[in-house]
């Protein structure tokens, strides 16, 4: 019985030490890792959708923007502009994936009201895989959907060609794209206003 | 003297994957180029001494019974620490090594050196320090020699620079995974033939 409890005593100890030690690293390197989230992933996405295909002449990643969005939360917006004039914007929506999150920056042309692209980053799923739902084949299907387009893979009724053998890691970029659609649906107000402050 | 002795013995006597035979699971998938395979080494080192030197403080107080419970939350707790630090500071090789860095929690030298060595009464903190960073070092080495060489021959280049001259042909299957196990494996070979009059003797 005494062993029992010192079992069960040493084990919560441990346990709660390491859950403190984390939380304090956590907590403490949370505003570096989001910097060089964004030098190293949102930053190349950013880039990729709205500079290489929208062709912005601004510089999206200082002119970013906070949305308040209803649920009290904030979403960072990356605003693409030609010659001063608002071409898309470009905000970050995740799925879980195969081995991990897969975040997708969604890009949006609010005018005629179609994704412009995608920039997928999936760092956790299988390398030479689900890994590639990152590369360009298929990320290149969805400049030009609209967005009441079902952006789904084709086995589940839709029009994206799934990554061969890697059907769960394409699901979730898909389905990421589809929540930052209804996202844009559902705040559409807040993220414009919040795009008129920089404008 | 001993905490030499067991620093030193990490380098060469076993001398992690080639004669200590564990650990190859990262051995093989990280080494496409000497940095990724001298930062894989780098982050397990952290992780061995720091989980040698805790397990090593809390051996009288570990109950036998749930030893191999506690020990893998100390390692997880420092796999996480690893990935957070890395994450924060080394974006690059955070993302290179990708799935692979939480996956030292199942790194079989961590947990051997835990169980052999550091719970061990006979062994101090300090020399339970020394075994995981002599360790550690020696596996660096490794997966550094091991990258080095299949980045030279894989892609004409070491740490990124060229160094084989611009007529080398690439000989690309030494960084797919088939070349691993070939670098691996003839390594292994070349390691006992060294080894075997020390060990028969």
């Amino acid at each position: 019985m005494k062993d029992m409890i010192s079992s069960v005593l040493v084990l919560t100890v441990i346990c709660a030490g390491s859950a403190l030690l984390l939380t304090g690293i956590r907590d403490s390197t949370s505003q570096q890792r989001k910097e060089q989230l964004l030098k190293y992933v949102q930053g190349p996405a950013v880039k990729k959708v709205l500079v290489e295909i929208v062709g912005s002449t601004n510089d999206p990643i200082s002119d970013r923007t906070e949305a308040l969005i209803d649920d009290g939360s904030k979403l960072d917006l990356f605003v693409g502009k030609v010659d001063g004039k608002l071409k898309a914007i470009a905000f970050e929506a995740q799925a879980e994936g195969f081995g991990g999150t897969v975040s997708v920056m969604v890009g949006i042309d609010p005018e005629n009201e179609t994704l412009v692209g995608i920039g997928v980053s999936a760092p956790k799923e299988t390398p030479g895989v689900g890994s590639r739902v990152a590369e360009e084949p298929f990320g290149k299907q969805f400049p030009g959907l609209s967005l009441d387009e079902n952006i789904a893979v084709k086995a589940d009724g839709g029009v994206i060609d799934a990554v061969s053998g890697a059907t769960i890691s394409s699901r979730a970029a898909c389905k990421a794209v589809r929540r930052g659609i209804e996202l844009y649906r559902s705040q559409k107000d807040n993220i414009l206003s919040a795009i008129q402050s920089v404008q | 003297m001993s905490v030499v002795k067991e620093f030193t013995k990490g380098l060469w006597k076993d001398i992690p994957p080639f004669r200590l035979v564990l650990g190859l699971c990262p051995a093989l998938a990280v080494t496409k180029a000497a940095d990724n395979g001298i930062g894989m080494g780098i982050a397990t080192t952290f992780v061995l001494v720091s989980s040698n030197v805790l397990i090593s403080m809390l051996k009288n107080v570990i109950p036998s019974r749930v030893r191999l419970a506690c020990y893998i939350v100390v390692i997880a707790t420092f796999v996480v620490v690893v990935e957070l630090l890395a994450q924060a500071y080394f974006y690059p090789l955070y993302s290179a090594l990708g799935i692979f860095v939480p996956l030292i929690v199942v790194n079989c030298i961590i947990l051997g050196r835990a169980e052999a060595f550091a719970s061990k009464q006979r062994n101090s903190v300090f020399d339970s320090a020394a075994d995981g960073f002599g360790i550690g070092l020696g596996f660096t080495i490794s997966l550094g020699f091991l990258g080095a060489i299949r980045e030279l021959l894989g892609n004409g280049t070491i740490f990124g620079f060229h160094v084989m001259g611009t007529s080398y042909e690439p000989f690309k299957f030494m960084v797919e995974a088939p070349g691993a196990f070939v670098c691996l494996g003839l390594m292994l070979g070349i390691m006992n033939v060294l080894g075997r009059g020390s060990t028969t003797s």
